[in-house]
């Protein structure tokens, strides 16, 4: 993984590191609000979310610079910052997502994200703000992912000692045990990882050459 | 305003209306496999659809008011538009502001490898 890229702009080169979770979520919030920017179609809207992205990455540069660059070497940076700031870890909650619905909360508002997860790891790890915001983003996801988990676990628990987790079967005149749903990220398998298992008639019969690999006879 | 030589590249303020004109028509040209090919039917399109997107086009990338480049094409033929329109766009590539539109969030199509620049 780079933790540094060069960007052009201007006829000037600049070196842009790899944000820590603080800024990362900061270019979280500027490419959503570009993202809705470029919906609404507004360009200024458009520009003012351009420059408030690279000027996450690259304080020095200023909205005139950005202005007054040619257009590709705009678009240049502004790609290059995302890719630098991609997070390749194979993590559960980011390939399965919550599941459910993608609507916002009604209390939602710009920037929750950020607040969102100094909150969980404050609040799980009594950290200060500084210092969640000094870790990697891919540090902070796998250290939200144990607490969501954790937290999980102890509502099961919680559950399992209620009533309402026991559904009575008036028929069989017994109680079953109903458990607390879980979310998607927690049950779902990536279907990479899955082993699909074939009736042995439906294998291929002979020599068989996998890629890189030797001959197999089935 | 339309001189003989090459415009200076567009700021992305220009960049971004021109992006928002062209993602309008890149569905329908991204069918072709040669550059050439996708830049004669982008120009058949904004012909046929809009004729005022390609002024539009052009003022934007020769960083002139409307009116100046239609006065400029007002008792010009047709093939002095379309070469100054072609001169723009090898200043201002066509599958960079394709892809940059895509970046941008402005439209969802990609200009694919599969496209030859010839």
């Amino acid at each position: 993984m780079d933790q540094q890229r060069n960007v052009s702009l201007g006829g000037q080169e600049y070196t842009v590191l790899r944000a820590r979770l603080g800024k990362y979520l900061s270019l979280q919030a500027a490419a959503s609000r570009l993202n809705k920017a470029a919906k609404s179609g507004d360009n200024g809207a458009i520009f003012a979310a351009i420059c408030a992205y690279i000027q996450i990455a690259l304080p020095e540069v200023s909205s005139e610079t950005i202005a007054l660059a040619p257009w590709y070497e705009v678009i240049s940076a502004v790609a290059d910052i995302g890719l630098l700031n991609a997070m390749e870890s194979d993590f559960a909650i980011l390939k399965i997502g919550q599941g459910g619905k993608n609507s916002p909360v009604p209390w939602d508002y710009d920037d929750r994200l950020c607040y969102f997860w100094v909150h969980l790891l404050a609040r799980s790890y009594h950290w200060t703000r500084e210092q969640i915001e000094d870790l990697w983003p891919e540090e902070a996801i796998a250290f939200i992912q144990e607490v969501l988990a954790h937290d999980q676990y102890e509502r099961e628990f919680a559950h399992s000692l209620s009533e309402v987790s026991y559904h009575y079967d008036k028929g069989a005149k017994t109680s079953k045990y109903v458990p607390l749903h879980r979310p998607a990220w927690m049950v779902l398998r990536d279907p990479k990882t899955l082993i699909t298992r074939m009736h042995k008639h439906m294998m291929p019969m002979g020599v068989v050459i996998y890629p890189g690999q030797e001959e197999v006879v089935h | 305003m339309i001189t003989g030589e090459l415009p200076a590249p567009m700021t992305i303020r220009e960049a971004i209306e021109a992006m928002k004109v062209l993602s309008n028509y890149s569905k329908e040209i991204m069918i072709e496999t040669r550059h050439s090919r996708v830049l004669a039917r982008l120009l058949r399109a904004i012909l046929k659809r809009s004729p005022t997107d390609s002024v539009r086009l052009l003022s934007l990338m020769y960083h002139a008011p409307v009116e100046a480049i239609a006065a400029d094409f007002e008792t010009g033929e047709g093939i002095d538009f379309i070469k100054a329109l072609t001169k723009a766009f090898r200043v201002n590539p066509l599958p960079d502001l394709i892809n940059g539109a895509r970046i941008l969030g402005l439209s969802e199509v990609e200009w694919p490898d599969a496209v030859r620049t010839n």
